[in-house]
């Protein structure tokens, strides 16, 4: 064959190749409308669910943000309700930069397993999505406030949610997260703790808040957790990277410890129908700030320890309250006891399971804290030294 | 090969110096250029001579002072038996002086600045060294300058560029040798290499390859290269070229071999491999640290120029998800009110680029501001105001460019792969994109220069192998030669544990 006819084969076969391969998935950007956020509602006019769509309209010109845009469609699935708003708009909704799925409490208490299947299985959605239980009447109304910021709610809901290593008040499960948690559930009885949100009206403007947790049984909603136990549901889920403890003597409130490293370790102990979890906790902490007007414990050392003593029984006396509180109020297992059985002595567990609806409520709890102040802009010599 | 299209082993037809001089001026008719100039010696009449030469290529004060005066003043004896061989050793001053018959060699004196003395009662002649033709003076290369470093550059003339590359090697081991190409034109080339150093496979190759040319004229060392490259139709340069003799010096002395080609400043070097693209001359010069980190920048230019438009537009058209949300809100933005796709967008840009470039190089200095104006303002802001193009786009290209211009040893590839990798990313995205890169390595470690293949990092077996390569390391480290150039390693011998 000659070489120019080999060449032109060869041009010919990646043209053709190429042109009528499977992958051809080119589309514009601006043939899309890009979600910001969704909120969930219990549906009108015999549909399942209806559905509010936080979009940003980019129509503006170079210099203004881009505006939130509400869409709001009914379905009798997710999907349905979200093919639905093509009706409406002329561009389809693309998902892959949303950011939080706001439900209503309604819905939450309904069970939320039905729900996350879409996300799952599209693959525009990502597994990084956020959860989040509506205080408000609807979930909608999470995405009405005009912000400040001009940003979009959902927006400002995800940054507030990736700032909580700092507050450590709120628990944010990711999509992947939330499925790992409930396809356990069915083996080790675990519950999941989705952030909640709502509206706050001061003067003349209107912001959003996530405060507490909201404890589902498996998943279906049952109450709220206290939003001063946040802190303390954190550190015995092992996902406190930061936040403040609050103590002083005789139960005083005058100290600061600003945490800067926390781990707990939960180790069960089953005999026969009865476990008592021994947890221990460790914290790294900063004695932050003392709201005194002696400076007591700034200089000697014998005082600093009295400090660190007082912040581990701090710790204490609140992990024990909240396991307890969460035990009576609940019954739902949402620091993960079942699953450390069954991770440490599968058959404990496997002797356990079955009544553990009933055994959770009775569990022990021995909790042992330890604070240790790392930094606490003294100039006092180290111990030791 | 030599005497291709030539006389062949014609001879002067007699020793009449009237019949030769009417052979000569047949053979020139039509050339008014060639001078003939008669002579009589004052004290023997019966010694004659002509002098012909080519107006312009001979130093006039030296034919006047080393070949007429001495002519017209030397008493001459009773006629000997060898009239040529008496005047070249008794009476001429000229250096070089050549007693020769053969037609084809008085011919090629003669258009080459010789004189050619023709003696009556003798059917040879004289040909003469009184070269000495206008040329440009010793000059930086415009297209290869540096910071540091020696600044001067090859000229026209061969013998001058001979000249400077010996200054730089004064060795004996410095071998050349002289071939001549063209029918029409004659051109002499020098093959040059250090005899110790080479990979002599390379030189038998390169010869054979030489030994194939039949071609009408070169003026141009690339005419030589295209005919003896490795493989005609790749875009990739499989010799180098150069116009600094202190780069050919260095290359010399990694055991490559240059070919000096006469009338062009741009000498061969070969074999040439992938990294020289990236190399520049000035590496050696400036310290290494800030040399490795300029030919790291320099790899990397060459992937973003190659790259950049082709992931943007797999980014923006085929994988949005892959965009930072704010990202993704800008382009959308700036996308609002475009009419084309971002693939024609993008490739009319890249033209738009190329256009500019290319005329940037060709048109006379004093229309650069308004290329400038018309580059920045119409194609930039314009374009973008009206809507014509995103201006996502402009900045792309723009990276683009100023990283293309970063490696411009290697520009014609960029250009064809930057083509290349956007048509595949326009149809499959990333992975028509990755595919095209497989098919650009796979290529590439598929090609040799001259035996040697241009990407020898695979046969790197330690360190010493890639001190020249990413990383321009010290000299006092650079212990031994490129791998598979030279058949004699030692760089230091004296230095290391070497081998």
């Amino acid at each position: 064959m000659k070489p120019w006819k080999k060449i032109v084969l060869a041009l010919e076969t990646v043209l053709v190749l190429s042109l009528c391969v499977g992958c051809w998935n080119y589309h514009e950007v601006e043939n899309y409308t890009i979600i910001a956020g969704l909120a969930i509602d219990k549906g009108t006019g015999g549909h399942k669910y209806h559905l509010t769509f936080e979009c940003i309209s980019l129509m503006g010109g170079k210099d203004t943000p881009p505006q939130p845009v509400l869409i709001e469609a009914d379905g009798d699935t997710i999907f349905d309700a979200v093919r639905g708003t093509i009706s409406m708009t002329d561009k389809k909704l693309y998902f892959s930069d949303c950011k939080v799925v706001i439900l209503s409490k309604e819905i939450a208490e309904n069970g939320i397993k039905p729900l996350m299947d879409f996300f799952i299985r599209d693959s525009e959605p990502r597994l990084t999505l956020n959860f989040l239980v509506s205080d408000e009447p609807t979930a909608g109304e999470v995405f009405r406030p005009k912000l400040a910021s001009q940003q979009p709610v959902s927006y400002q809901i995800a940054g507030m949610l990736q700032s909580q290593y700092a507050l450590g008040r709120v628990l944010a499960i990711p999509l992947y997260q939330m499925y790992d948690i409930l396809g356990c559930s069915e083996t080790c009885d675990e519950s999941l703790t989705l952030p909640n949100v709502r509206v706050v009206k001061t003067k003349g403007s209107e912001m959003v808040q996530t405060s507490n947790n909201v404890v589902f049984h498996q998943d279906k909603m049952v109450g709220t957790l206290p939003e001063e136990d946040g802190i303390y549901y954190l550190m015995l889920r092992n996902k406190l990277s930061g936040g403040l403890i609050v103590t002083g003597p005789d139960g005083g409130k005058d100290i600061t410890l600003e945490i800067l490293k926390s781990s707990a370790s939960i180790r069960p102990e089953v005999s026969g129908t009865n476990a008592t979890m021994k947890i221990a906790i460790q914290v790294n902490a900063a004695l932050a700030e003392e709201n005194t007007d002696s400076l007591q414990y700034n200089l000697a050392n014998e005082k600093f320890r009295k400090v660190e003593k007082m912040g581990a029984e701090t710790i204490e006396q609140n992990v024990k309250k909240l396991v307890a509180d969460d035990q009576k109020d609940y019954g739902a297992d949402i620091f993960g006891f079942g699953k450390r059985i069954y991770e440490d002595n599968y058959s404990d567990w496997k002797a356990l399971s079955p009544r553990w609806e009933k055994v959770f409520p009775k569990v022990k709890c021995e909790v042992h804290a330890e604070v240790r102040l790392k930094n606490a802009a003294r100039a006092y010599p180290k111990e030791g030294t | 090969m030599e005497n291709r299209g030539g006389f062949g082993s014609a001879k002067l037809p007699s020793d009449e110096l009237k019949t030769n001089l009417e052979y000569i001026r047949n053979l020139f008719t039509g050339d008014e250029t060639i001078q003939f100039r008669h002579l009589t010696s004052p004290y023997q009449t019966d010694w004659r001579f002509c002098l012909v030469y080519a107006d312009g290529m001979v130093n006039n004060r030296i034919v006047n002072a080393d070949v007429i005066r001495p002519l017209l003043e030397y008493r001459f004896p009773e006629r000997p038996g060898d009239p040529a061989e008496f005047i070249s050793q008794h009476v001429m001053f000229s250096d070089g002086s050549e007693k020769t018959a053969e037609v084809e060699k008085i011919v090629q004196g003669l258009v080459y600045g010789d004189s050619v003395l023709l003696i009556d009662g003798c059917a040879e002649a004289l040909v003469l060294n009184t070269k000495g033709w206008a040329m440009r003076s010793i000059e930086e290369p415009e297209s290869e300058r540096s910071l540091r470093g020696p600044r001067e550059g090859f000229n026209e003339s061969i013998l001058t560029n001979l000249s400077m590359l010996r200054r730089k090697l004064r060795t004996p081991d410095l071998k050349f040798h002289y071939r001549t190409f063209g029918r029409r034109s004659r051109t002499k080339i020098c093959v040059c290499y250090l005899d110790s150093l080479i990979n002599h496979d390379v030189l038998t190759e390169l010869e054979k390859r030489l030994d194939d040319i039949d071609i009408d004229a070169t003026l141009d060392s690339n005419y030589i290269t295209e005919i003896i490259r490795d493989k005609t139709y790749s875009p990739v340069k499989t010799i180098g070229s150069t116009e600094r003799p202190d780069v050919v010096a260095s290359k010399l002395l990694e055991g490559r071999i240059a070919l000096f080609v006469d009338g062009s400043p741009t000498v061969l070097t070969m074999p040439h491999l992938f990294i020289e693209h990236f190399q520049a001359d000035e590496d050696y010069y400036i310290n290494y640290v800030f040399a490795s980190i300029g030919r790291m920048l320099r790899i990397l230019s060459f992937f973003v120029s190659i790259s950049m438009p082709a992931i943007y537009v797999a980014l923006v058209t085929f994988h949005q998800e892959m965009l930072p949300t704010p990202s993704l809100l800008s382009i959308i933005t700036a996308r609002q009110g475009v009419p084309f796709p971002t693939a024609l967008e993008t490739l009319f840009m890249i033209i738009v680029f190329e256009m500019l470039r290319e005329s940037g190089a060709r048109m006379p200095g004093l229309m650069g501001q308004a290329l400038s104006i018309v580059g920045a303002l119409v194609i930039g802001q314009a374009a973008v105001d009206a809507k014509i193009v995103s201006a996502p786009i402009i900045i792309i290209v723009a990276f683009t460019g100023i990283a293309g211009l970063m490696v411009p040893k290697i520009k014609g590839f960029v250009i064809m792969m930057r083509f290349l990798l956007l048509g595949f990313s326009c149809v499959l995205g990333i992975y028509g994109y990755l595919l095209g890169v497989i098919a650009m390595l796979t290529a590439l470690f598929g090609t040799s220069s001259f035996g040697v293949p241009i990407m020898p990092d695979v046969y790197a077996d330690d360190a010493q192998d890639y001190k020249d390569i990413y990383w321009r390391t010290s000299w006092k480290k650079m212990l031994r030669r490129p791998k598979l150039l030279s058949w004699n390693h030692n760089r230091q011998a004296t230095k290391g544990k070497a081998k």
